[in-house]
């Protein structure tokens, strides 16, 4: 069979749909178009993207294909998408690797699309754990304790297991400013999207007085706990990337 | 006094405490509480001196009737005097702890009254942030030399990880500079953590409902150039404190100037030689060394110029080159330059196709200095240079601002759940 390109609305759904298909097909595709990516912008028909959403029912059967090739590579399919980069003929070329060769293909980096998966997945787990611990929270008029974060990535669906487990039943939000779109927690530690919650995301909603306070106490702290006879800028900077400042209270955000 | 004013001055206290790690513990709130750890810890900022800042560390009390010579907080400094109140401290923690400052609590204190009555205050820190408030994030605390069993053990039910410091590497050193303190009480206090760390996983195991001892283990901290010891001394007293008591970590703390003190040395702190000292450190706990391997009477300090492990192997030409297709982990690892990463990669790489030198980049390798003593079916991988030219290759460049090398100038002696399942949980809140 002649490998061809294939294109898909740039949805977990329908990636894990793409996947799937290519391998019940054994077959990797030439190229992917995605309908969220730049380049479609210039020449591909934005409007007959968004229209398609798999049924949950081919999403099932899509998960079950993968995860029966390995738990491993199904969590690789999902980071990479949270990577947001070209990695869907990859993903499948990797696939079906593995299906051939087990999970011993997961550990030869010698194959080139497994190194750009690999690549890729490492940024992502990267970034989310830098996240789990560079997001800062205030305590809004609501009672609700949110963080405004501008991720590298797509990663706010890695970050909210963390959060979840971490605030448990108290009501927290994670925003993220680049794309547009937040998670919210409800009752039973689960979350759901921020116009979900009440229809006009956190417009309005400021933050508490006592706030003002704490900030003072923690970036008293900050600057208390440095030895200045050890000061070493540049290990600050390469442990803490420059990008990240903005949104830390410490460094002087005032963001949240 | 506000609680600003005894927060500047008991963090201040405390910074000289290196241990800031929140790992090893895999704790959940109760239900209704707040608070999980992971394994891994998070480090939630880095302070201008590039220290990971994930515990909220703080001394109970500076006030202290020791007068131990290399201490910001002896009796005999003049310095303001604070404490906090359990309430102050168990508020101040959740509230930064909400705000994901930090990863949880680090609690020393100085010794202000009899070391139980110190020690009491502070497991009542750890109970009310565990039992009034549900707390499940990290707690550090410190065990206060000579208090009783009984308290540790109470502290241990609370803390994830306990730490007696030693600071100081030898008796005589200790009765010299800290005459208070006992070193038998320390080690005595390690051997107790240590015994009951080890009951409670060996009960876990035959009853699920054991209380948690202390998961995260117990960690110690020894000052690097405050008295003339040599690294010999420090790494096999660590090396004995690994096997002896399983600390899961020792921490070097290159000494600081805090007042004039005849017996102390002045000058900037000993950077350079508490590095290499957390490098061979590596080495003992992850890299299969030996403490004897690494240093020995006639050399008895760590070289100023290359990491611990090349210096091992520039003295070991015998052990080269090793042979990339057929090495085990461990003797793939005791190769300059190549980590536990890069070995488990070379050994997984080489299960699933025939290793070709064209691919090693490819896993990431970094062969800068392992290309020299590295072969592939036989062929060294870099033959051009001798042996005996590889030293100056393997040479770090010292960070300019980062002096003096070995403190000498001031001495004159002898210097989890699997990612899949966790991330599939979220498809169902990412998609309802």
């Amino acid at each position: 069979m002649k490998p061809e390109t294939w294109s898909y609305d740039g949805s977990l759904e329908s990636l894990l749909v793409l996947v799937a298909h290519g391998l019940s097909e054994g077959m990797a595709p030439a190229s992917v178009l995605c309908a969220i990516r730049p380049e479609m912008g210039l020449f591909g028909n934005e409007a007959s993207w968004s229209a398609y959403c798999p049924p949950k029912a081919a999403v099932d059967v899509a998960v079950d294909a993968i995860l029966e090739v390995s738990r491993r590579y199904y969590a690789a399919v999902l980071r990479a998408w949270m990577s947001e980069e070209a990695l869907e003929a990859d993903l499948v070329a990797v696939g079906l690797d593995c299906l051939r060769r087990g999970e011993t293909a997961l550990g030869d980096y010698s194959f080139p699309s497994l190194s750009r998966l690999a690549a890729a997945v490492r940024q992502v787990t990267k970034e989310t754990h830098l996240l789990e611990g560079f997001a800062r929270f205030s305590l809004r008029r609501d009672g609700r304790y949110v963080a405004l974060l501008e991720p590298q990535f797509n990663v706010l669906p890695a970050l909210a297991p963390f959060f979840l487990g971490r605030f448990g039943a108290e009501a927290f939000a994670i925003v993220d400013l680049v794309r547009g779109f937040g998670l919210a927690s409800v009752k039973k530690g689960s979350l759901i999207s921020l116009e979900s919650l009440n229809g006009e995301g956190l417009k309005g909603v400021m933050p508490e007085a006592e706030e003002e306070e704490e900030v003072a106490l923690w970036r008293s702290y900050f600057k208390t706990v440095e030895n200045v006879d050890r000061r070493n800028p540049d290990l600050q900077r390469r442990l803490m990337p420059l990008r990240y400042w903005g949104q830390l209270t410490e460094l002087g955000s005032s963001r949240q | 006094m506000e609680l600003g004013k005894k927060l500047e001055i008991l963090s201040a206290g405390a910074r000289y405490d290196v241990s800031c790690a929140s790992s090893g513990s895999d704790r959940r709130a109760p239900p209704g509480g707040m608070g999980r750890n992971l394994p891994a810890g998070v480090c939630h900022s880095f302070a201008g001196d590039g220290r990971c800042i994930s515990l909220l560390k703080l001394l109970f009390s500076n006030a202290c009737r020791y007068d131990c010579a290399y201490c910001m907080n002896r009796a005999s400094n003049d310095i303001p005097r604070a404490s906090f109140s359990t309430q102050e401290l168990t508020k101040l923690t959740l509230s930064f702890y909400r705000r994901n400052y930090i990863e949880g609590l680090f609690l020393s204190s100085g010794v202000f009254a009899d070391p139980d009555i110190v020690m009491e205050r502070l497991v009542e820190v750890a109970r009310s942030l565990r039992e009034d408030a549900g707390f499940g994030g990290y707690i550090h605390l410190k065990a206060i030399p000579g208090c009783g069993d009984r308290l540790l053990k109470k502290a241990g039910r609370y803390a994830d990880r306990l730490s007696a410091n030693i600071e100081l590497p030898t008796a005589a050193s200790l009765s010299k500079l800290a005459p208070d303190k006992s070193g038998k009480e320390i080690l005595s206090s390690m051997r107790f953590i240590g015994e009951s760390c080890a009951e409670a996983r060996e009960d876990s195991r035959r009853i699920a409902a054991t209380p948690d001892f202390a998961p995260a283990g117990q960690s110690t901290q020894l000052i690097v150039g405050a008295t003339p010891d040599d690294d010999m001394a420090l790494l096999g007293l660590a090396q004995s404190l690994y096997r002896r008591y399983r600390l899961r970590r020792v921490y070097y703390s290159a000494y600081l100037p805090v007042g004039l003190d005849a017996r102390l040395p002045t000058g900037p702190p000993p950077l350079l030689r508490e590095h290499r000292l957390y490098q061979a450190d590596w080495l003992l706990r992850f890299y299969g060394f030996k403490a004897e391997e690494l240093l020995n009477p006639a050399l008895p300090n760590l070289c100023e110029e290359i990491d611990p492990k090349s210096a091992w192997a520039l003295a070991h030409p015998e052990f080269f080159p090793v042979e990339l297709s057929r090495a085990s982990m461990e003797e793939l690892m005791r190769v300059p330059g190549l980590g536990a990463t890069s070995a488990r990669r070379i050994v997984s790489a080489r299960r699933a196709a025939k290793l070709k030198p064209e691919l090693l980049p490819r896993l990431g390798l970094v062969m800068k200095r392992a290309r020299y003593f590295l072969s592939l079916y036989g062929r060294a991988l870099e033959t051009s240079i001798a042996w005996e030219g590889l030293r100056p290759l393997l040479m770090d460049r010292p960070p300019a601002s980062r002096t003096p090398l070995l403190g000498k100038a001031a001495w004159s002696g002898p210097s989890g759940k699997p990612m899949a399942l966790a991330v599939q949980s979220q498809l169902e809140f990412v998609f309802p």
